[in-house]
């Protein structure tokens, strides 16, 4: 087979070759003339003569070479299928195992392709960059003050095009004819020529269009085209009332366009800059997006905005200074920096998981082979050269890799469904993953990888001829290969377990990290006033009030409290600590301090989660009225500001921009506020003040915003139908989002349970297989010894050694797999380092406890031939062969 | 020289693997071999020689091997395999039994 590979892909050589053969034997006919008296030259031309047509030769001799290849190629195939038919169940297993490798395979790497290599649907992706600064305290992400951007704009920059984006997609009500909360953007009409997208119908918004004071218009998704305009070309030039704002919808953005932060967005509108905005006030914050010019790196770019950097860093206050760094930060890397570790952790899972399949289905062959040795020594003896048995074996192998990559599809298909019931909102675009070309040839290269693989083991086991026209041969190649194979399916499955104990120990941390609340049988619901409703003094505060008393008077309610954000889920607002000044301190001047975060609550909230007030007193409604100002700390805040101190009674103001003292009521217990496994920031609460003045840190828009916190013992799906129908009794038209607290808690957990449910599953899968693999060899080598078994029984080994003797032989494999596996594991369970939380990658518990999961795996494998061993009747063994 | 005989795709198949019962050979010395032997009756066609001698490589009859000539130059040797041994005996008794026949048809008719 190799002399016909080179002929087909080497044809050179083969050519050479058939060249010389025809020279040597054109000299040897012209010698064979001139002994016979011709001159040299004439005895040349008879030579060409006799030899006739020598291009037509050449041409018939090439001829057999690729016919020959496909021909016996054929003829393989044709005889492997016929095998594995005949071997229906031995095919099954096979196949079945090597799909179970290669569908997980083909689940997880259409997530992972989806998501890091599938080309962002954006022209020139590459060139795309999310940029601004990026200050620890505030955010991870860089940001960049209206100020700053309208100055780059201005500039020579290393950037083609850059857009800006009022960060977050925002609720928004249209109206009429049925009222919807809708999510709207507020971008420059450089956005979508940033990104290079056109709408699909009409046009984007104009420059003109992005001033303020511009008549008011709009881009509509089109999902939401199809579903609010049953895609009706009309939509565009109509009046759309976006918060009770009509808005001429003037274009309609493409079906395959994908917000650059993966956030779903109906409506997008003109972000109006103020020119304002340049000045001594920084503006507001913004994210910035830009499209580098071609050619230009994005260390290129950082050095040409150094000088944006350091008139930025002079501009922010002393004590951030130290911290602000540029950030330019690739689209890609921005949308799946947080899950890329994770892919790959689940990709390398699955392949490890393949490799035990293949590993077990190599083995299966092996044990194939060995009963094959008459079939083998038959098509020997009849000529068959090693080679073509080997390439027999590989054609066998290579069909069932094939056969495994079909049913791998199918698996793949299921599992992908699975992972994305899982993970609705764990991993990005998962929804989007499917097989398509990439999975399909993924898994092609997969399953003829895994064919060959599992097939090398038995074609490099074909002993040479003269040993199998021999009547016995001890095929202790065969064997060493069988054992190396189950100890490395050991030493893989030590990897996987280690893995998923980690990632396991991880979920537990996470379930058990204490919120220092109680979330159960609360039902919350987000309500945001439209920003053309309510908008006399007093009126919103109104309509929230009249809501909770609504709520409070349902049956069953025991508890009514609004917050402007939800713990632990990361507080909406917060404060640098810096700007707190305790009464009778000097100022903080050590940097920022970090952020503290703040809610304005109504005076039910600490009871209503469960937050103990440790010292003091809670809000009172009197609070609420009072002109006074009340403030509640955190204990981690309260220590902070009076280390060893009583802070009750004392008072607290905030210095930028000087405000009234506040007074400390109450030190309320630590809670978890900027989400489940992130170090909480100390946090201080006010109370909701009652109308015209909420005296909210002069966000005017709280008081137009809440979520209601609803306690009830009752089924959650009726306290949340009853506060549906509370909401719209006091207005039908305003959307509220309905939830439960449990669940909010529950989606931060969702990506930890993703990643430790998967790698569990993978992990659980791969041991099943090591098992049936070792059980498969010890079966295996205890029928092959039988006879040798019962010589011993017949002179007097008991059954017990017998036993011991079996065990012992498979335990060693365990042992050395188990051994390998955990070196294997220490250096591969570092790179989960960033996704574990509370325990190290080195975790000695972990890794006993898989040591004897294993063991105890092993053991039964072992056990179950060992018995049917002991039970050997010395009789019938020693007649066996 | 008397006339010469083309001869027919099969036998000459059956004349290479006879050629090469008792040694290996390239393929001038078939050629040549098969020339003498049948006193210059059968005359291979050497162009037609090559193809059959891929031929017969592949059905895994012969078998080559590149080595050194009688003035020690490289050339390409052909021996027989197992299986082209059993090939000729089959060949050879189908031979042998056509030839009978048709001997038998040109006597009695």
């Amino acid at each position: 087979m190799m002399l016909n590979l080179r002929a087909l892909f080497h044809k050179s050589r083969a050519e050479q070759e058939m060249d010389d053969e025809l020279r040597f034997h054109l000299e040897k006919q012209a010698e064979h003339n001139i002994a016979r008296g011709m001159s040299a030259e004439e005895a040349r031309y008879a030579a060409l003569r006799k030899f006739g047509n020598m291009g037509q030769v050449k041409e018939e001799c090439r001829d057999t070479w690729g016919m020959r290849f496909i021909s016996e190629l054929a003829q393989d195939i044709r005889f492997g299928l016929r095998q594995l038919r005949r071997n229906a169940g031995f095919t099954a297993v096979a196949i079945g195992t090597l799909a179970l490798g290669i569908g997980a395979n083909a689940a997880i790497f259409s997530v992972l392709y989806r998501n890091l290599i599938h080309p962002l649907p954006y022209p020139h992706a590459e060139r795309l960059v999310m940029f601004g600064v990026v200050v620890p305290a505030l955010d991870s992400r860089p940001f960049i003050f209206g100020f700053t951007y309208l100055g780059l704009r201005h500039e020579q920059t290393p950037f083609e095009s850059m857009a800006s984006w009022m960060p977050g997609v925002q609720g928004c009500d249209i109206a009429a004819p049925e009222a919807q909360r809708m999510d709207c953007a507020q971008v420059e009409s450089t956005f979508l020529p940033t990104f290079g997208i056109r709408p699909a119908f009409g046009r984007n918004f104009t420059f003109q269009e992005d001033l303020p004071g511009a008549p008011p218009v709009c881009l509509i998704s089109y999902g939401m085209w199809r579903s609010r305009f049953g895609s009706n070309p009309a939509a565009l030039g109509q009046l759309l009332s976006i918060d009770g704002n009509p808005t001429r919808v003037v274009g309609i953005l493409p079906g395959d366009f994908e917000w650059p932060t993966l956030a779903r967005v109906d409506i997008v509108l003109p972000e109006k800059l103020p020119p304002s905005a340049r000045g001594e006030n920084p503006g507001v914050a913004l994210r910035a997006y830009a499209r580098l010019k071609p050619g230009v790196s994005i260390a290129q770019a950082g050095a040409q905005l150094q000088p944006f950097l350091q008139q930025f860093i002079q501009s922010a206050p002393p004590m951030f200074r130290k911290e602000i760094r540029l950030g330019i930060v690739p689209v890609r890397e921005d949308q799946v920096g947080p899950v890329r570790q994770a892919l790959w952790v689940l990709f390398g899972a699955t392949l490890a998981l393949l490799l035990l399949a293949t590993a077990n289905v190599a083995n299966l062959l092996l044990a194939r082979a060995e009963v094959r040795q008459r079939e083998l020594a038959v098509r020997s003896a009849l000529g068959a050269g090693r080679r073509r048995l080997a390439q027999l074996r590989l054609i066998e192998s290579t069909l069932l890799g094939l056969g495994g990559g079909i049913a791998g599809l199918g698996l793949g298909f299921l599992l992908l469904r699975v992972s994305v019931a899982l993970a609705p909102a764990g991993i990005p675009r998962i929804e989007q993953a499917h097989l398509g070309l990439p999975g399909v040839l993924f898994i092609t290269g997969m399953s003829l990888f895994s064919g060959v693989l599992c097939g090398m083991g038995a074609s490099l086991a074909i002993p040479p001829a003269q040993l199998l026209l021999g009547s016995r041969t001890t095929g202790s190649l065969r064997r060493r290969l069988r054992s190396a194979l189950v100890a490395a399916q050991v030493a893989v499955s030590v990897v996987l377990l280690a893995g998923a104990g980690l990632l396991l120990r991880t979920l537990r941390n996470i379930e058990n990290i204490p919120l220092g609340m109680d979330t159960s049988h609360v039902v919350t619901a987000e309500v945001a006033l439209g920003r053309q409703a309510f908008l006399r003094p007093g009126e919103a505060a109104g309509f929230f009030d009249r809501l909770e008393t609504r709520l409070s008077a349902l049956p069953g309610v025991t508890g009514v409290a609004l917050s402007d954000s939800l713990p632990p889920a990361g507080a909406e607002h917060s404060m640098p600590f810096f700007v707190l000044h305790p009464e009778g301190h000097p100022p903080f001047e050590k940097g920022t301090g970090g952020m503290v975060a703040w809610r304005a609550v109504t005076p039910g909230y600490f009871r209503m989660l469960d937050i103990p007030i440790i010292e003091g007193r809670s809000f009172a409604s009197s609070d609420r009225s009072s002109q006074g100002n009340v403030i509640v700390l955190s204990k981690s805040l309260a220590d902070r500001l009076f280390p060893a101190e009583d802070p009750v009674g004392r008072r607290v103001q905030f210095t930028s921009p000087p405000g009234p003292w506040y007074d400390v009521v109450g030190i309320a217990g630590n809670v978890k506020n900027a989400g489940i496994i992130q170090e909480s920031d100390p946090e201080y609460y006010l109370v909701r003040k009652d109308a015209p003045d909420l005296g909210l840190h002069g966000f005017p828009d709280l008081q137009r915003h809440a979520f209601f916190l609803v306690r009830s013992p009752l089924a959650a799906s009726g306290v949340a139908s009853m506060v549906r129908g509370a909401i719209s009794s006091l207005d039908s038209t305003l959307p509220a989002k309905i939830s439960t607290l449990d669940a909010r808690v529950g989606q931060l957990r969702t990506r930890p349970r993703f990643n430790a449910v998967l790698t569990g599953l993978f992990a659980m899968l791969g041991l099943l297989l090591a098992g049936i693999g070792l059980f498969g060899l010890v079966s295996y080598s205890v029928a092959q010894r039988t006879n040798e078994i019962g010589i011993r029984m017949a002179l007097g080994a008991q059954k017990g050694e017998i036993l011991r003797m079996v065990l012992g032989q498979g335990l060693k494999l365990v042992l050395a797999g188990v051994a390998i596996g955990i070196a294997g594991a220490l250096a591969l369970t570092r790179f989960l380092s960033s996704l574990l939380y509370g325990v190290k990658p080195t975790d000695p518990l972990t890794f006993i406890v898989v040591s004897l999961i294993l063991a105890a795996v092993a053991l039964l494998a072992c056990y179950i031939p060992a018995r049917r061993a002991a039970r050997v009747d010395p009789m019938v063994a020693l007649r066996y062969e | 020289m008397g006339k010469s005989i083309d001869l027919l795709q099969g036998t000459l198949d059956l004349l290479i693997l006879k050629t090469l019962v008792l040694e290996p050979m390239h393929g001038w010395g078939i050629a040549q071999r098969i020339q003498q032997i049948s006193k210059d009756v059968l005359q291979v066609q050497q162009g037609s020689l090559y193809p059959a001698l891929y031929r017969l490589e592949q059905q895994g009859w012969i078998a080559a091997e590149w080595g050194a000539s009688e003035n020690n130059r490289r050339a390409k040797y052909y021996r027989l395999t197992a299986s082209g041994r059993r090939q000729l005996e089959r060949e050879t008794s189908n031979w042998t039994r056509l030839s009978a026949a048709i001997a038998h048809v040109l006597k009695t008719a």
